[in-house]
C-alpha cells in the first residue's frame, strides 16, 4: 500500500453534484443512438430478407461496421467527414458514429429473430391477401422484435459502455468529467471508481428493465 | 505517391502492435475466463456467487474505465507498470467475464441426464465433469468463444487513449500529419477488417456447423 496516499472519499462526495450534467449527456447519447440504431437495424434486417443488390449492400455494410472499432468509427466521423464539407456537432458525430455501428450489431439480431419464426406466419398471412410489404410490416416484424427483446438488451448495454467512447472527442459526458476532474486532482483512481459504480448502476437498471419488458412482452400460454 | 507507401508501412507496423496486444489479450482472457467459469460452476455457493459477482462487475464496468481503472489503481497499491501491461490486463480482464459467461452458459445448458447417464454408468463426480460435462460444453461454447476474437481486437483500439502506439493511435496520428483523415481511416478500417474478419466468418461456419448437427 502507497502509505503517501489514501482513498479520499470526500473528494468523491465534493464532486457528486457535477455528475449529474454528465449523466444527463451520457444518457442523451445512449437514447439518441439507440434509437437511430433500432430504426437503422430494423432497415437493414429487412433489406436482408429482399433478394437482390439492396441485400448484398446491406450485408457488405453489416459486415463492415461489425468488424471495425467503435473508437476509428468515431474519429472518421469526426476528423474524416469535415475534410468532405461535413461539418457536424460532436453530439451528432457521436451519435452517428454510434448508432451506424450498431445498427449492425441490431440489424443481425433482428434478422436472426425473423428467421426463428415459423414459415407458416407468413403463408398465413399471404393466405389472407396480405401483400408481402403488409406481412412484414404487421405479422412478422411485431413479433420478430418482441422475441429480440433479450438480445437487443444485451446490446444496448454495451451500446452504453460504447457511450463512453464519445468523450474522445470532446463530449462532456460521464468520462470526460471524471477525466478532467482526477487531472486536477490527485484523485484519479478515486474518480474512476465513482464512474465505475455510475456505470455498473446503469447497466444494472438497463438489463433490470430488458427482463421487465420481456415479461411484459411474453406470451400468454 | 511515395507518400502513401510510407503510410501504409507504418500503419502496417502499428497493426502489428494492434495484433501482439489482441494475441495476449486472447490468451490471457481464455486462460483466467475459463478457471473463472469451471470453478463457479464445481465450488460450493459462496465460492460460485463470488465469481458470478466477479462477472457482473467486470461485464458491466466499460472497457475504457477498466482501463483507467488498472492504469490509477496498480499505482494506488504500489505497483507500477508499464501501458502496455495496463492495456492487456485491463481488457483480458473484461473479455475473461465474457468467456466465463459463456462457459458458465454452455455447462448449464446442457441437459441433466448426461450427468445422470455418466453417473449411473458408475463414474466418480470429478470424472463425469472431465469425460462428460466438459467436452461437450466447451463444443457448444465454441461458436461464441470465437466471436470474442474479433471484440478483443476491437477492444484494443481503446489502448490508444492511454496512449499506446497500435492502429488506431497511429492512424488519428497520420491523419493529423498528412491531413488525409478519409484515406488514413479508410486504409485503417481495411487494416481491422482485414484482421478481424477471418474470426467471425470462422464463427458463422461454426455455428452452422454445430447447429446442422444437434438438429
Amino acid at each position: 500500500m502507497n502509505p503517501y496516499l489514501r482513498f479520499d472519499l470526500d473528494f468523491i462526495l465534493r464532486h457528486v453534484p457535477d455528475f449529474g450534467p454528465a449523466i444527463l449527456m451520457t444518457l442523451g447519447v445512449f437514447f439518441t443512438s439507440l434509437v437511430a440504431a433500432f430504426v437503422g437495424g430494423v432497415l437493414l434486417a429487412i433489406a436482408r430478407q429482399i433478394r437482390g443488390p439492396l441485400c448484398w449492400a446491406a450485408t457488405v455494410y453489416i459486415e463492415l461496421m461489425r468488424n471495425t472499432p467503435s473508437l476509428l468509427h468515431l474519429f472518421f466521423v469526426f476528423f474524416g467527414l469535415p475534410l468532405i464539407g461535413i461539418v457536424w456537432s460532436p453530439f451528432v458525430c457521436g451519435v452517428v458514429a454510434l448508432s451506424a455501428q450498431h445498427a449492425a450489431f441490431l440489424a443481425e439480431i433482428i434478422r436472426g429473430a425473423i428467421q426463428m419464426l415459423s414459415r407458416q406466419q407468413r403463408e398465413a398471412g399471404w393466405a389472407l391477401g396480405l401483400l408481402p410489404g403488409k406481412v412484414m410490416r404487421y405479422i412478422i416484424l411485431p413479433q420478430a422484435c418482441r422475441n429480440s427483446i433479450p438480445a437487443v438488451g444485451n446490446q444496448s448495454v454495451l451500446l452504453l459502455h460504447d457511450t463512453a467512447l464519445v468523450s474522445a472527442i470532446g463530449i462532456v459526458e460521464i468520462m470526460l468529467t471524471a477525466r478532467s476532474l482526477a487531472e486536477r486532482s490527485a484523485a484519479s483512481f478515486e474518480m474512476f471508481v465513482t464512474i465505475g459504480v455510475i456505470y455498473l448502476a446503469l447497466s444494472s437498471v438497463l438489463s433490470l428493465s430488458t427482463g421487465f419488458l420481456e415479461r411484459y412482452y411474453a406470451f400468454e400460454r | 505517391m511515395e507518400d502513401f507507401s510510407a503510410m501504409l508501412f507504418h500503419m502496417g507496423r502499428a497493426a502489428q502492435v494492434t495484433l501482439a496486444l489482441a494475441m495476449v489479450c486472447v490468451v490471457l482472457s481464455t486462460v483466467v475466463g475459463l478457471i473463472l467459469g469451471i470453478v463457479g460452476m464445481l465450488s460450493g455457493p459462496i465460492v460460485s456467487g463470488l465469481i458470478r459477482s466477479i462477472v457482473y462487475v467486470f461485464r458491466g464496468i466499460p472497457i475504457l474505465v477498466q482501463i483507467f481503472l488498472v492504469y490509477f489503481g496498480l499505482p494506488f497499491f504500489g505497483i507500477l507498470v508499464n501501458p502496455y501491461t495496463v492495456a492487456a490486463l485491463a481488457i483480458s480482464l473484461h473479455i475473461s467475464a465474457y468467456v466465463a459467461e459463456i462457459v458458465r452458459g454452455s455447462i448449464v445448458s446442457l441437459p441433466k441426464i448426461q450427468n445422470e447417464g455418466g453417473l449411473a454408468l458408475g463414474m466418480m463426480p470429478a470424472q463425469v465433469v472431465l469425460w462428460i460435462t466438459l467436452p461437450q460444453a466447451l463444443k457448444a461454447a465454441l461458436p461464441p468463444y470465437i466471436s470474442l476474437v474479433p471484440i478483443t481486437i476491437k477492444a484494443t483500439s481503446l489502448a490508444s487513449i492511454i496512449s499506446i502506439w497500435e492502429l488506431t493511435l497511429a492512424s488519428k496520428e497520420v491523419a493529423n500529419q498528412t491531413l488525409q483523415a478519409f484515406e488514413v481511416f479508410g486504409v485503417a478500417f481495411a487494416l481491422y477488417f482485414i484482421i478481424c474478419f477471418p474470426f467471425t466468418w470462422f464463427g458463422y461456419h461454426l455455428e452452422k456447423k454445430l447447429t446442422a448437427y444437434s438438429h
